[in-house]
């Protein structure tokens, strides 16, 4: 053993043609000199990430066309001129039945209806209708004691307006309150079947969105994972080293993670659309940079045959991403 | 290019040739891919944390050409319309191992027929001389099992010899 090891050894003592090292530093010299003095701008991928999200959401604004309701629009009008002649043309609710509070506003002020639902049914429309023409006035009421349950806004097919939030202790009459005026009403107990509707209206679509949000947020990065597994299986493509990475992308990395992770913990308990925004924005951001910095990487590092690969392999992984975009935007739509 | 470069060149590039030519078997290979190392290493200097020694830094920008360099093989193998001499080991023994003896070239010639992870071992551990410590933390892995790596690329290079003839004892 001990001959065999001393004769490796002796294989150490190979020398090097001191003719062809001079040769190689000469070339890298070359090389060395004709590096482009630019820099990677690492801020591209964000910039880039942000127009995408400006677009989606400009996308969204548009589907959303006939949603689109501005904050307290010159139309609002006090809950007292509701009359049983008002034809309703529809109703728009916020999503999170249980946990409205001054959120919900903010969203409304951002004008960005995408929690907004509409109720468009004519019957239940004229069935409203009855109800919010029967108010009574509260006088006197112990703010403290009520509990938010759902804010409305009331269109009428004049175009008027009527912004009510709902109050709603169990076992007790619902609790109107005028948005314009901020009065309190009840409902006259004529209309006693008022709750029982208004809870059946929207039950079935409760968590919906987030059920199949939580769903895709799942699918995205495993889909994600598993192509670029059997890509870089399939095609031999080097993979980036991560000693090799630059650019501090890590930092970028970093932040998307804790972001996403933050996004996805508080999309989980309360279901809103500016959750739903940071998310979309952060998974752009992510998959951006990682396309970008990736891409500058096999351009700087490996051959056309290589980038060839990578190119295919890149364009992939965009297919796929903007396919699954399209269908959160469906959901959320 | 700058002189502290030039410099850095000058004193690690023999290290790095040879453990780029004993992983490629291939002189022209090894020099293209020492370029491509220091290339590397001057174009991400600042990156540089001093968190290992320069040498090391270095030798693992190299392994990982090395290591992209065979999975380029791969994809070769794997595309058959190119042309594959071009990626194929040198056939006959360079010079500089030819001047060292006869049971030098025998040696090499084992050195050539095992697997790229034997190979690594015995080239770090027996030939630069590397203890087993400093193998582990450049392989980033356990101390364990660079010992037992050491073990079976041995015995793995003692039976190539023994298939090849040389089976007179001056290899144990």
């Amino acid at each position: 053993m001990d001959r065999l090891d001393d004769k490796l050894q002796k294989l150490n003592t190979i020398k090097r043609s001191q003719q062809e090292k001079l040769h190689t530093l000469e070339k890298l010299s070359n090389r060395i000199d004709s590096i482009p003095t630019k820099k990677v701008n690492w801020q591209v991928p964000v910039v880039l990430a942000s127009t995408v999200v400006v677009c989606i959401i400009l996308l969204l604004t548009t589907l959303n066309g006939p949603l689109q309701k501005t904050a307290l629009t010159t139309a609002t009008e006090s809950l007292t001129n509701f009359t049983s002649t008002v034809e309703l043309e529809r109703i728009y609710y916020v999503d999170w039945s249980k946990d409205v509070n001054s959120d919900s506003f903010l969203a409304r002020a951002s004008k960005l209806y995408l929690d907004m639902n509409t109720i468009e049914d004519q019957q239940q429309l004229s069935t409203f209708s009855n109800y919010f023409s029967h108010l009574k006035e509260v006088q006197h009421i112990n703010k403290n004691e009520l509990e938010p349950f759902n804010d409305l806004i009331l269109q009428a097919r004049d175009g008027r307006e009527w912004h009510i939030k709902i109050y709603k202790n169990p076992g007790e009459q619902s609790i109107l309150r005028d948005m314009e005026t901020n009065h309190y009403f009840e409902i006259n107990t004529k209309s006693g079947n008022f709750d029982e509707d208004f809870i059946d209206l929207f039950l079935f679509k409760l968590n919906m969105k987030p059920f199949y949000i939580l769903i895709m947020l799942n699918i995205i990065p495993a889909l994600m994972r598993l192509i670029e597994y059997l890509v870089l299986k399939l095609s031999y493509i080097p993979s980036i080293p991560k000693l090799q990475r630059k650019n501090r992308d890590w930092i970028i990395q970093l932040i998307i993670v804790v972001v996403c992770l933050l996004a996805i913990v508080s999309l989980a308990f309360y279901y809103q659309p500016i959750n739903i925004l940071v998310l979309l924005s952060i998974l752009t951001m992510a998959i951006l940079s990682k396309f970008y910095f990736d891409w500058i990487f096999i351009r700087e590092h490996h051959d056309l045959k290589v980038q060839q690969n990578y190119k295919l392999y890149l364009s992939i992984q965009i297919i796929i991403y903007l396919l699954l975009i399209s269908m959160l935007i469906v959901i959320i739509h | 290019m700058q002189e502290p470069f030039k410099k850095l060149y000058i004193s690690h590039s023999d290290g790095i040739y040879k453990y780029i030519f004993f992983m490629v078997n291939n002189k022209e290979l090894a020099e293209d891919l020492t370029q491509e190392t220091f290339f590397k290493a001057i174009k991400q200097f600042q990156t540089f944390r001093n968190e290992a020694a320069v040498t090391t830094w270095l030798k693992r920008i190299a392994r990982n050409l090395v290591y992209d360099h065979y999975r380029k093989k791969r994809l070769i193998q794997f595309l058959p319309l190119t042309h594959k001499m071009d990626y194929q080991d040198d056939t006959q023994t360079p010079m500089e191992v030819v001047e060292t003896g006869e049971e030098m070239v025998i040696l090499y010639g084992a050195l050539r027929k095992l697997k790229i992870s034997h190979r690594e071992t015995i080239v770090l551990r027996k030939i630069e001389g590397l203890s087993v410590k400093e193998t582990a933390q450049f392989l980033e892995c356990t101390e364990a099992k660079v010992k037992n790596n050491t073990v079976r690329a041995i015995a793995a290079l003692q039976k190539i010899l023994q298939e090849g003839g040389h089976d007179d004892g001056s290899f144990r």
